[in-house]
């Protein structure tokens, strides 16, 4: 599978902090350094909104499984849940004692999980008008980097080298101990399996039930870099952002580098979102985003 | 005319000129303008035609003549004692505390005046709040009974209850005084004839002299004058004629009404005219109308043909007259039985209780207490005065309260352990009996009886005090706990005292808990070393948000589940499980006793028989079997236990039973790989069959690509290879058990491949056949994960269906925005 720059969109907030695709991947939702988040249809490199209001820079955002919200946490330590259409922010939350480093919902976007510098986890209850969140994990002994929420699970990776996943179904902790700070943490599409980057430039691909090592990618850089990775949409690959400015492909089950997609050299790659259906990729390095894909899985997505 | 009628009158006199001044002065009606309210100062009250605001600030302003002037700030910093905070009347104006603003104030006689007890340089006036707030309706109503000011002077000056005020008389002028005052007594209204005149009334009140007599006309001994009868005035409240009573203003029915009283009286015989109970009157003309509404009165009735006695004077008296205490009231019966009063004895002093409160000048006084100690002025009890005599205790004393005491102590210390030992935080040292019974109460609370304190109390604590004693210790118990785990996780005890100085001491690098995991992650050795499972409890209000159950709730169950019984139901599972891994087992290890063997062959001897009812049904229906298989694992429970069985394979059993619990709950849940500690436990379970318990979904994702069932025949193709070659000899564990099935093929006459059919198609053999256990367990497996397939779905179909409503409803949402605007 080849990917070819489709678009590429110079977001002019400053410097894009996060890229992620909404649900069903038609939009997506830039943050950026000047304390703006961005609503873009990737595909035809339209700006449909801008949503301003938090204090500082966003850091990362989420779109609600109705894309009718959007959830975004920032250095101002607030997390705040915006009406799409209107652009005003709905509620404001406030507990996080530092700058909150990833936001999700839940799969019917009626919780609210936001992961923080200062080590903890709280969900906050959206259907709610309580201000207080609904339970705070303060298992992670240091910063949390990165989060993943299936309709059971939630998913943490953090800087005290641990990978942990809370089932709520079982009541059950999990803790997987990495041995290098973990910055990124994603399951695959099929669930079974844990794909965990760390700031040593390997990612690693852990069976979820056993926690057992299945393989190892390597070969790009992160240096101090929160560098995000991901699977993409059949599981075949293994997607990464890194320093070089390329987005680096490997084979999911062989390891070996598939493609390199540069960006823009010099400049590193941090985030990085798939498309949750097709081939497509968004990536962000400094202050631009470029979406990535099939020439013909994107005509397909015209005509549909 | 009217010019002419000038003409017509003749004037006489001239006229007057009319006094400019005169016209001036008329009054003129003062312009609306001019009618102003203004208050003390001048200034306008009212602003506004209809607003009634009130006047504010300079000149109807804000603030002074430069307009308004912000607070300046005052530092309080310096004066921060006399900071008392804000009252309400700092926000008022004057005029709001006088006469007619909303929170009039007035001078008053404070209730509790008192020019003798009190010192007058304390007096102050009593500026009551008339407001409503903050009076207090039931302080008037508790209002002790107490006499005015005024008498409580009077009294002091020497006068007396019942005389009058004023200089002492003799009793000629007493006489005359007493008939100026009956002549002048006013009337109001018209008098009575002089016939109908009641005789005046003896006063039965008057204290020094009661009679007149003409005898002791003695002019040295003086009287008080008498007193005046107390004018008593009822105040008006209604707008009625004097002396009228408005009808009752309760609703007719929930009136009280005796049937011993005339509900409407007209008082004629005492001269009085009274009337009461009607709203209307009755004009002169017209004739009273029937009342509808007139309660029927006994009174009305006779009861006897006689005319009635002329008793109604002496009646009417017993009505003016209070009824003597003896005479019930009218309508009343005297009680036959007699009220006792509850008596309640007075609190028994505690025997250390002493009447003299002595206060301390300052709290770094020695205690009242230790002066007496000091003093040696100490109480002795008997046993210290035996002491100072002859050091022997009172042996002739009566069964005092400290010999019961003993005898309870020793009771006390028969049924209570001795106390734990060191270690215990001592609250009490400073009292050793109370710390003693402390420990005491400890032992008795670990062991679950702590109401039997009061058993070691002494009797001469009083109930009070026991019960505050046993507050203390539990309040004790619970402070001086060890540290709890949540504390004791994220603390660790310090390796060098709090008072050590020397900071260069090298400081122990603690045991790194992570230290193998780090060892363990270099080496890539993830799995079981680096993961860490713990219980964690999501809020309830997240499961609901998640829409799952909350696990807390269904904790108990599982932990109930987990228990290991024995129960039919358990052995059930432990053979169609566990037969095989057993089976295995043996082969896998040589040294397993022959017994466990021979037990299993017992089984499977027993199943035979009803295989062909089990396995049609294991298809399609799991309580069925159930049913079946109790009846058949009862029979093999009763053949094992009837056979006496060595101990050794009783715990193989055992072994079997729970090795196929913790293995139903691996099913019960997620496809799991072997934990640890199940690992552990079913050590033996081969590494097959593990694998067929665990991932029997259809491969998904990375391993969607994978044709897992054709690997997996290969496999079973070359066990079947093996199996037809028992001779084969090998050294891994599948052979071994590979050889375990051939042993039980050549015990059973069908090859293993005709079973193969048979456990997968419907079609039932002829005659019964020996089981192959694993098959067995492949069938039963079968089933199930069809189930969870199912389940899967649907669940994913709701949350389908949930989305569509959202969509819908967010749908409508956005209609009626648009009907907004």
């Amino acid at each position: 599978m080849k990917y070819d720059v489709l678009k590429t969109i110079d977001c002019k907030q400053g410097a894009v902090r996060a890229v992620r695709f909404n649900v069903d991947g038609a939009y997506c939702i830039t943050c950026g350094g000047d304390k703006k988040i961005k609503l873009w249809n990737p595909h035809t490199s339209l700006l449909l909104k801008t949503y301003g209001g938090h204090g500082s820079d966003v850091l990362d955002a989420c779109g609600s499984c109705d894309s009718s919200f959007i959830l975004s946490g920032g250095s101002d330590k607030t997390v705040i849940v915006w009406d799409v259409s209107t652009g005003q922010p709905i509620r404001r939350l406030r507990g996080h004692a530092s700058r909150v480093t990833c936001v999700r919902y839940n799969e019917e976007s009626t919780v609210a999980i936001s992961g923080s510098h200062d080590n903890t986890v709280m969900c906050w209850d959206i259907k709610s008008r309580s201000n207080e969140p609904i339970q705070v994990l303060r298992e992670a002994k240091d910063s949390i980097t990165y989060m993943q929420v299936t309709n059971e699970e939630i998913l943490t990776s953090s800087l005290d080298c641990n990978v942990r996943f809370y089932d709520i179904r079982k009541g059950q902790i999990t803790e997987d101990f990495v041995g290098e700070p973990v910055t990124c943490v994603n399951f695959t599409r099929d669930g079974q399996c844990i794909l965990a980057s760390a700031t040593d430039s390997v990612i690693r691909l852990f069976d979820k039930t056993s926690g057992e090592l299945l393989n190892e990618y390597s070969g790009h850089k992160t240096d101090d870099f929160y560098i995000e990775s991901g699977v993409n949409n059949t599981d075949s690959q293994v997607l990464s952002g890194s320093v070089d400015g390329c987005v680096w492909c490997w084979d999911l089950v062989q390891a070996n580098v598939v493609a390199k997609l540069q960006h823009d050299p010099g400049r590193p790659i941090h985030s990085l979102s798939v498309h949750p259906t097709a081939p497509f990729l968004l990536s962000a390095s400094g202050g631009s985003i470029k979406l990535w894909g099939t020439p013909s899985a994107e005509n397909e997505e015209e005509n549909a | 005319m009217d010019s002419d009628s000038d003409d017509d009158f003749v004037v006489y006199g001239t006229r007057r000129e009319l006094d400019e001044d005169d016209i001036v002065a008329r009054k003129r009606p003062k312009s609306i303008a001019d009618q102003t309210v203004k208050d003390k100062q001048g200034r306008q009250r009212f602003h506004g035609a209809f607003t009634g605001g009130f006047s504010a600030g300079f000149f109807n302003t804000v603030g002074s003549v430069e307009g308004w002037t912000p607070q300046t700030f005052k530092s309080s910093r310096s004066k921060r004692a006399d900071n008392h905070g804000q009252k309400p009347e700092d926000f008022m104006d004057e005029e709001d505390t006088g006469e007619f603003g909303f929170a009039p104030k007035t001078v008053q006689v404070k209730n509790d005046y008192d020019s003798i007890e009190e010192n007058p340089k304390k007096r102050k006036f009593a500026v009551r709040d008339r407001s409503a707030l903050g009076h207090h309706a039931l302080n008037s109503i508790l209002k002790p009974a107490r006499s005015s000011v005024g008498i409580r002077i009077l009294k002091r000056m020497g006068w007396r209850v019942g005389q009058g005020v004023g200089p002492r008389l003799t009793k000629k002028e007493k006489k005359h005084q007493r008939q100026e005052i009956s002549q002048t007594k006013k009337i109001y209204g018209c008098s009575l004839p002089e016939s109908e005149k009641a005789p005046e009334p003896t006063r039965s009140h008057s204290g020094s002299e009661t009679t007149d007599s003409d005898e002791g006309d003695d002019t040295d001994i003086t009287f008080a004058p008498d007193d005046y009868d107390p004018f008593l005035i009822n105040p008006k409240s209604d707008s009625f004629g004097i002396g009228y009573k408005g009808l009752d203003r309760r609703p007719v029915l929930s009136n009280h009404f005796s049937l011993f009283e005339p509900p409407v009286t007209v008082k004629e015989k005492s001269k009085q005219l009274t009337i009461q109970g009607k709203g209307f009157g009755v004009g002169a003309m017209e004739d009273e109308d029937e009342d509808i509404y007139a309660v029927d009165d006994i009174s009305n009735y006779d009861f006897s043909l006689e005319s009635r006695p002329s008793t109604s004077k002496a009646k009417a008296n017993s009505l003016k007259a209070l009824p003597s205490p003896n005479e019930p009231i009218t309508g009343f019966v005297a009680s036959t039985i007699t009220l006792k009063k509850n008596y309640f004895p007075p609190p028994r002093l505690p025997p250390n209780f002493q009447p003299i409160h002595v206060v301390k000048k300052s709290r770094f006084e020695p205690s009242a207490v230790d002066q007496e100690d000091n003093s040696k002025k100490k109480i002795l009890t008997a046993t210290d005065r035996c002491a100072i005599i002859d050091g022997a205790p009172p042996s002739d004393a009566p069964p005092s309260k400290q010999c019961t005491e003993a005898m309870r102590e020793d009771n006390v210390e028969k049924a209570v352990p001795k106390p734990v030992a060191d270690g215990v935080f001592r609250p009490f040292v400073a009292y050793p009996d109370k710390q003693k019974r402390y420990e005491q109460y400890l032992v008795l609370a670990k062991n679950g009886k702590k109401d039997q304190l009061s058993k070691l109390q002494p009797l001469s604590m009083t109930d009070w005090e026991r019960e505050r004693e046993r507050l203390e210790f539990e309040q004790a118990s619970k402070l001086y706990q060890p540290l709890s785990a949540a504390f004791s996780d994220r603390f660790v005890v310090a390796s060098q005292a709090d008072d050590s100085t020397d900071p260069l001491v090298e400081v122990k690098r603690t045991a790194d808990t992570q230290n193998d995991r780090r060892d363990a992650a270099k080496r890539k050795m993830f799995g079981p070393l680096t993961r860490v499972v713990r219980d964690w409890a999501p809020a309830s209000l997240l499961c609901k948000r998640f829409n799952i159950p909350d696990p807390n709730v269904r904790d108990t169950s599982n932990e109930k589940k987990k228990r290991p019984k024995f129960s039919v139901f358990n052995f059930l599972d432990a053979s169609t499980f566990n037969a095989p891994s057993v089976s295995s087992e043996t082969a896998a290890s040589d040294d397993t006793p022959t017994v466990i063997k021979q037990e299993v062959n017992d089984v499977e001897v027993e199943e035979q028989p009803n295989e062909q009812v089990i396995q049609p049904i294991d298809t399609t229906n799991d309580t069925a079997i159930a049913d079946v298989d109790t009846r058949d694992q009862n029979s093999t429970i009763s053949k094992i236990l009837e056979t006496g069985e060595e101990p050794s394979s009783k715990e193989d059993l055992y072994k079997a039973i729970f090795l196929s619990s913790s293995e139903d709950e691996s099913n019960d849940e997620e496809p799991d790989p072997v934990t640890p500690a199940q690992s552990a436990v079913g050590s033996s379970a081969p590494a097959p069959i593990v694998n067929a318990l665990r991932n029997t979904s259809p491969p998904r994702g990375i391993f969607a690509n994978l044709d897992l069932d054709a690997l997996n025949a290969r496999k079973r193709d070359s066990d079947k290879e093996k199996e037809s070659v028992p001779t084969e000899k090998s050294e891994n564990n599948e052979q071994k058990n590979s050889v375990a099935n051939a042993r039980e093929c050549s015990t059973n006459p069908t090859s293993s491949s005709e079973l193969d059919t048979f456990a997968y198609g419907p079609a039932l053999p002829t005659k019964p056949i020996a089981k192959e256990i694993t098959k067995m367990t492949i069938v039963y497996k079968k089933p199930r994960d069809d189930d969870k397939w199912v389940e899967a779905t649907s669940t994913k179909k709701n949350k389908k269906h949930k989305k569509d409503r959202k969509s819908k409803s967010h749908h409508k949402h956005k209609k009626s925005k648009k009907h907004k605007r």
